[in-house]
């Protein structure tokens, strides 16, 4: 047998990377080293191509066997007396295995991109909105506004896969699609249309979006507006994006609230999404969000069906409890709420553990020096390469399941906290 | 193990019994004979005296998928209110419109619920409302996915595609999202208004195809009932919500000439025009329709008074009724060229004539309708009320005096535009087992449920007898999944996970030539990606999955 026979092509595989979850890649597995034959962006390309360090799960730094790491896992969380989870990068099955084992311990949960995601769900809580998904913005939209994102930098194939591919059911032309940019350093070149039609830039840095947005519907809603207090340059593009606004069949604006100031992204996301609203009183307008990376909007969406709270929710009483604000993890450990640290990181392995006194369980993809402050590491498999599983997209709609498609003995992180939970 | 259930009055109206004292007998999660005089019996309980039904089933309720959950995480206040705490038998979560899965799962399966049925799956996101019910303990579930208003059917219906063409692709939806029927809501008009269409009558045209509201339920519903799928299409029509749309329904059933269909939260549907605010009930010329037309089918969406949640995939009336939040906050989605869905809190107020008329005309069709077989208990869970509120609404419709005592506290106006304290009757016993387990079991196709006869699942509840119907409907003494006790004196004993239900027509597989093109074309998921597997839905943590057999119609 040849090595090109023993090799093995997966197609239509969905990548996990980030939260458009393309699930057209073409990945082959030739003695357990994978390769993305087709439609692998770079992210795709370095995780899914990533020779994974031949590691053990160590106590202090030192190789144990698992079931040692396991019990000493499980001995730290029953000792403490306020675990934060934290990290939380997971599919869905690893999400329902942590709010288990959360539920048991009387454990805090949030997710590395808590704060980011946060700011939607405050949005959501406070006064609701108007969404799209991905398959509406290919089919439908005819002009797509960006609010302080290129979304390309972030989610590689955006437009290749939601703006630019044709065709769409609702008649969409070519070139046709009317875009805009709100913000500042944001990279423009993937709005140009295939026939060279450049995209509008409204630039305004990052502080002045909200004011900028304010401006869009006080003109829309024929409000006075202080000229002074707005340049006149800016004032007239907004004014002719207006004109654009009403005549539009169907808009749509993308932001992502991790790219909006922590501090006041909620207050960004509830003025474009109030916007959205006004809009619909007599035309089609949608707003689409783009966020939950590593897990995040599948980690939300178990952690909302089984608490019914979208994260930040403490079991320490026996029930979930829910504050948005205190339980971020930054805040929990600025002020050592916490005595045990457990952290799960299934994806990007760039992703820092933040440093804290209180014992740390960690688990995460494979790595040389992982995580040395950790008391107890496992390493874990990656879902939708080590193992099966599920992840929900950027539009909290669409879930994709995850295939194996390599074989190099990493149990997954829910086996593993399932362990855990068994043990204590 | 033989377990025996020892002199219990059972009510079980499949085989007509109305009220006899009957031993029960268990073994391997079945009803079986009574057995041999040399056959040990491991396990009697005393049940003397007590009334027993096979396990409620829930035809409509909103348990599971994006919409529900986007309800959940909008409210917290809802759930602050109703913490549920881990026991030992028990995980927590939270109440209460829209509960977490888990406490539903109890909830149900405390109230004698042992069935429940997600009543609008859309196709795209029905690995999310799996997931979802397999995080929901105990009960069965199933769901009914949504058409009608998906591009591909539109286009097939537009480009005048033969009947066989559209039946392989409501079938091949059916297996590709794992469904037990199909569902139509506001037809074609969750997709007209997204070409910003604000109203679609039955005979309005889908301005984008060119289609009316009747072209397309005929179609579905012919599909339905060519391929044999038990329950028809579930329909929930025009004009939700809207005074005057007891014509729009009147015509709908016209419309079927004799096609069967199941008319879904029908006081939503059940409102004309008359009187000085121009608002009233149209439940008498419901229920006459019901009581003629023996091809359709209808479940109430009682609403009763308190706060809750409207979730629905109706986004183009739901949009319009943003304006009623409360409070004030509101979701509405485009989805994916396959549906929408709209989540806009609710208060239902007593003092409100709208609100107080509407449980008027409820209580009104639950009473006019002569015929508990082609009528079901709901409230449309959350819509109208959380299911929690089924024991309350029993008692409203077996007692009449608590009925107009109830009655006497609401709007004036609403009540002198009612008909319901002229109306004596009470529901029995009998009736009321009839619509809450042997009526839905047969609709559904749910052959061994339902009822208590040999070879039936072993879903049994077992009630205390009480004057106040509400406290024995609230509380059973002993529910039994399968054959194992999970509920005892109210309270959750057991949590086995529940099967998922299932009915999987024939088709030409040829119909994925023409849904790979359209996927490639027009979809962000690949064909392969969509359809869900039955190891995959089993892997979510079923008990097992069960597939019913298609009917020869």
């Amino acid at each position: 047998m040849t090595s090109i026979s023993a090799s093995k092509l997966y197609k239509d595989i969905a990548c996990p990377f980030c939260t458009l979850l393309c699930d057209d890649l073409s990945i082959r597995n030739d003695k357990d080293k994978l390769t993305v034959e087709r439609h692998g962006c770079a992210k795709a390309i370095k995780n899914f191509e990533r020779n994974e360090p031949k590691v053990n799960p160590t106590i202090h730094g030192e190789n144990v066997s698992m079931d040692e790491a396991v019990n000493h896992a499980a001995s730290i969380l029953r000792s403490a007396k306020q675990p934060l989870f934290a990290g939380s990068s997971t599919d869905v099955e690893g999400s329902r295995e942590l709010m288990a084992l959360a539920e048991k311990s009387g454990a805090i949960l949030d997710h590395v991109h808590g704060d980011a995601m946060m700011n939607n769900t405050l949005v959501l809580q406070n006064k609701g909105w108007i969404m799209t998904t991905l398959a509406e913005l290919k089919n439908r939209a005819d002009l797509v506004i960006f609010i302080g994102t290129d979304a390309s930098s972030r989610y590689p194939r955006f437009f290749e896969r939601l703006i630019w591919d044709q065709p769409s059911l609702a008649g969409l032309k070519k070139n046709a699609r009317d875009i805009v940019y709100i913000g500042d350093g944001m990279d423009t070149r993937s709005g140009t249309s295939p026939d060279g039609t450049k995209p509008s830039h409204i630039k305004c840095n990052n502080k002045e979006i909200n004011e900028t947005v304010s401006v869009i519907r006080a003109l829309l809603n024929k409000v006075d507006i202080q000229t002074d207090s707005i340049k006149p340059r800016r004032l007239t593009a907004l004014k002719r994006l207006c004109e654009r606004i009403l005549s539009a069949k169907y808009g749509v604006i993308v932001w992502d609230a991790a790219e909006f100031p922590a501090s006041d992204g909620d207050i960004i996301i509830q003025t474009i999404s109030e916007l959205i609203k006004e809009l619909n009183k007599s035309s089609r307008f949608a707003g689409l969000s783009l966020g939950g990376n590593n897990g995040g909007t599948s980690f939300m969406n178990v952690c909302a069906w089984q608490s019914g709270y979208p994260m930040r929710v403490n079991y320490s009483e026996g029930y979930p409890y829910y504050d948005p604000y205190s339980y971020s993890t930054k805040k929990i450990l600025q002020e050592n709420a916490s005595d045990a640290l457990l952290w799960l990181s299934s994806f990007d392995t760039s992703l820092g553990i933040p440093r804290t006194d209180a014992p740390t369980i960690v688990l995460s993809r494979p790595a040389k020096r992982p995580a040395h402050e950790a008391e107890v590491y496992f390493p874990i498999g990656v879902p939708g390469i080590d193992h099966r599983g599920n992840l929900m997209r950027t539009d909290n709609v669409v879930s994709l399941p995850l295939k194996k498609l390599r074989d190099i003995k990493l149990e997954s992180g829910s086996e593993i906290l399932n362990k855990i939970r068994q043990a204590i | 193990m033989l377990t025996k259930l020892l002199g219990g009055i059972v009510y079980d109206p499949m085989h007509g019994v109305k009220g006899k004292k009957r031993d029960i007998y268990i073994r391997d999660g079945r009803i079986v004979r009574k057995p041999g005089k040399n056959e040990r019996i491991h396990k009697t309980i005393d049940v003397s005296n007590k009334v027993i039904m096979a396990g409620g089933i829930d035809i409509h309720t909103h348990i599971g998928g994006g919409k529900v959950n986007i309800a959940r995480m909008m409210l917290p206040e809802d759930h602050q209110q109703d913490p549920v705490r881990t026991t030992a038998k028990t995980r927590a979560g939270s109440g209460y419109a829209a509960p977490s899965t888990l406490t539903t799962g109890y909830r149900y399966a405390e109230m004698g619920y042992t069935s429940c049925f997600e009543p609008a799956m859309l196709p795209v996101n029905a690995r999310q409302a799996h997931m979802e019910m397999a995080d929901t303990p105990i009960v069965d579930t199933g769901a009914y996915s949504l058409l009608g208003n998906d591009d591909f059917l539109l286009q097939l219906i537009t480009k005048k595609k033969s009947q066989k063409l559209i039946n392989d692709y409501v079938a091949w939806t059916m297996h590709a999202s794992q469904a037990m029927a199909v569902k139509i809501v506001n037809p074609g008009g969750i997709n007209a208004f997204k070409f910003n269409q604000r109203k679609l009558d039955l005979d309005d045209n889908n301005s984008f195809y060119n289609l009316s509201p009747r072209k397309i339920l005929k179609v579905l519903a012919r599909s339905l009932h060519e391929l044999g799928v038990p329950h028809p299409l579930h329909v929930h029509g025009c004009n939700l919500g809207v005074p005057g749309n007891v014509h729009t329904t009147l015509d709908t059933i016209e419309a079927m000439a004799g096609l069967p269909i199941h008319l879904t939260h029908v006081q939503f549907h059940s409102y004309g025009t008359e009187g000085d605010r121009k608002f009233s009930s149209g439940a008498v010329h419901i229920a006459e329709a019901l009581n003629k037309h023996k091809n359709i089918s209808l479940d109430v969406g009682q609403i009763m008074f308190g706060q809750t949640v409207t979730a629905s995939g109706d986004t183009m009336m739901q949009h319009s009724g943003s304006e009623h939040a409360h409070p004030n906050k509101w979701v509405c989605m485009d989805i994916e060229c396959d549906a929408g869905c709209g989540v806009v809190p609710f208060r239902y107020r007593d003092k409100n004539f709208v609100n107080a008329l509407q449980w008027c005309i409820g209580l009104e069709i639950f009473l006019l309708a002569s015929d508990p077989w082609r009528i079901f208990l709901t409230t449309d869970h959350p819509n109208g009320a959380p299911f929690t509120m089924y024991p309350h609404l029993i008692r409203l419709l077996m007692d009449r005096s608590f009925r107009n005592d109830m009655l006497s506290t609401l709007n004036k106006s609403a009540r002198a535009a009612s008909v319901l304290d002229s109306i004596d009757r009470e529901y029995s016993l009998y009736e009321i087992a009839t619509m809450t387990r042997a009526a839905p079991a047969r609709s559904l196709g749910l052959t061994d449920r339902g009822h208590l006869g040999i070879n039936a699942c072993a879903d049994i509840t077992v009630y205390n007898e009480h004057a106040n119907k509400e406290i024995m409907f609230a509380q059973p003494e002993y529910v039994f999944k399968n054959g194992t006790l999970v509920v005892k004196n109210g309270k959750v004993i057991n949590t086995p996970a529940g099967s998922t239900h299932t009915v999987k027509p024939d088709f030409d597989p040829g119909i994925e030539k023409h849904l790979k093109k359209y996927f490639d074309r027009y979809h962000t998921v690949k064909l392969g990606n969509f359809k869900i597997s039955d190891d995959e839905l089993l892997d979510y943590g079923r008990e097992s999955l069960i597939v019913h057999p298609c009917v020869n119609n």
